[in-house]
């Protein structure tokens, strides 16, 4: 073993003691090497004499301990201000409920509370640091600590951790009691936070890019300015009301969650893509150049929008969308059912076994809607003019107000102008 | 050995090593390691109490062989605690060897 090789170990198990001890006994070890290298003793030599990292730390009284408790103590409450100019902040919050918030000045500050159990403040710590310009802060876990605080099998035998317990009781860690408040000035270009159960609150951020991702804690994002905005959660729900973008061709707003709901409104971007699995969309008053939104089994529900092209793409879940403008709309349903009232030029509406309602306004110029087994229903009440083409498989017509009784019906009024083409394999097709 | 005994056996050496006049982790090890087969790093947690406890206080001096040189200075405290510690230890010591001898 090498002096580096010794030195890493004993580092790594004085992570478990209070930073003023860790770095006395690291000092200590250090200052005994030098002295032993200086006399011309070999490394392995002086490591030898030095002994087993283990049986030093042993040495350590329950008194140290106690003290290294209050300082644990002493540590879950606490509060910092930074001053400097960051090109990022990353925080990392974990379990820890996290709400960032904007800065008054032009300090960063945090605020960290771990009001839990022992256990808890034993094995979660508050951190920070700045590397390369990056502000680095957040919850961390002890190494080497299990879920009920104490140090796991591998890292010592009986050193710290059965000392430390005669005089400790413990409970599970919840979390539910790590706080992270954190407030941060304007003009930091990047900012990104995380969490993992934690549950995530950004309110009133201006920055260039923003990226919040929770695991299964939810995230809320409230009024915020930025240029790029990405947010993801696994199981948690997320809710945005408020992002604006600033004034710049190249914006964009991007939203995944697995499980969770989405629920957001009051956002505008050139590019807007919202993803979920199993969650439910819900958008309302949006404004996008391009929005896109999928999902497998949850639903979408649209009301308000503004945008110049909309992809809305599901498995089996149901769309639903009112007052949409714009250029082009697309929907595509595997099983779920599409339901559409809109003022756009385009529309490309296909499903499986879905059904299609649609009511298009009176800027239409395309419609088109396709189904396997769904019915096609369209109400063509606003429109002056269409000329349609329309196709079954095995299904009924009724064209306005005319039952066909063919596969195929082609018919046309008024001046024509809005080109209409429905067709579906077995389901029935109704146009008003 | 008994953990107790030991630990207050060599607590009673480090004091004791200090009072002829202060001296530097290294050197104090050093001295200790020569005559007890311990391993040198347990003598570090025991010099951190002791200051804890202010029977010793530490000072820093330049040193040519690298890092500064931490002094460790017995306190008054630590002459009276060393003293009675002694004397704790001589009664010990000749009960001891007069059990042993039969």
């Amino acid at each position: 073993m090498t002096k580096s090789e010794y030195m890493d170990a004993l580092r790594e198990k004085l992570q478990h003691y209070n930073r003023a001890l860790e770095m006395e006994i690291l000092e200590d070890y250090e200052q005994h090497f030098a002295e032993g290298l200086a006399e011309g003793r070999r490394e392995e030599d002086i490591i030898a004499e030095l002994g087993n990292i283990d049986d030093m730390l042993k040495e350590f009284s329950e008194e140290d301990l106690k003290q290294e408790l209050e300082t644990v103590e002493s540590q879950a409450n606490q509060s910092n201000s930074y001053e400097q100019l960051y090109r990022a902040v990353v925080i990392e919050g974990l379990l820890a409920d996290v709400e960032v918030t904007a800065s008054a000045d032009d300090q960063i500050k945090i605020d960290y509370d771990n009001s839990g159990s022992k256990a808890q403040k034993m094995r979660y710590q508050f951190y920070q640091y700045e590397q390369d310009g990056v502000f680095y802060a957040g919850v961390k876990e002890r190494r080497g600590t299990d879920q009920y605080g104490a140090f796991s099998a591998e890292s010592g035998r009986d050193s710290f951790w059965d000392v430390f317990s005669r005089f400790t009781q413990f409970a599970t860690c919840s979390g539910e009691d790590i706080h992270l408040n954190i407030q941060i000035p304007a003009g930091i270009p990047a900012i990104k936070i995380e969490t993992t159960s934690g549950e995530l609150r950004i309110q009133g951020i201006e920055t260039q890019q923003l990226e919040a991702r929770c695991f299964s804690g939810d995230l809320r994002i409230e009024d915020v300015a930025c240029k790029k905005f990405s947010g993801k959660t696994q199981s948690g729900d997320v809710e945005v009301s408020g992002i604006a973008m600033k004034r710049e061709e190249d914006t964009e707003i991007e939203i995944q969650t697995t499980s969770g709901d989405l629920e957001a409104q009051e956002i505008s971007a050139a590019s807007v893509r919202l993803q979920t699995a199993s969650g439910d969309v819900s958008v309302e008053r949006l404004r996008a150049g391009r929005l896109k939104i999928q999902t497998a089994s949850g639903e979408q529900e649209l009301e308000d929008i503004i945008c110049d092209r909309a992809d809305l793409r599901t498995g089996s879940g149901d769309i639903d969308a009112g007052n949409i403008q714009g250029r082009e709309v697309s929907a595509m349903a595997g099983s779920g059912e599409v339901e559409l009232e809109a003022d756009m030029e385009s529309y490309d509406v296909k499903t499986g076994s879905g059904d299609i309602d649609l009511e298009p306004g009176a800027r239409a110029r395309e419609i088109r809607m396709i189904a396997g087994s769904g019915e096609i229903c369209l109400d063509l009440g606003r429109i002056a003019g269409a000329s349609i083409v329309s196709r079954t498989g095995s299904g009924d017509m009724n064209i306005r107000g005319y039952e066909v009784s063919g596969r195929t019906y082609n018919t046309s009024y008024g001046s024509g102008a809005c080109r209409v083409s429905l067709a579906t394999g077995s389901g029935d097709i109704t146009v008003e | 050995m008994n953990t107790q005994l030991k630990k207050g056996a060599l607590e009673l050496c480090v004091l004791s090593q200090l009072v002829s006049g202060d001296k530097y982790g290294y050197e104090l090890t050093e001295r200790i390691s020569e005559e007890m087969s311990i391993a040198s790093g347990t003598l570090y947690p025991i010099l951190r109490r002791l200051k804890e406890d202010a029977y010793v206080t530490t000072y820093l001096v330049e040193s040519e062989s690298g890092p500064a040189r931490k002094y460790y200075q017995l306190t008054q405290k630590g002459r009276e605690y060393q003293q009675a510690m002694l004397q704790e230890w001589e009664q010990f010591q000749t009960a001891v060897n007069r059990l042993v001898k039969g």
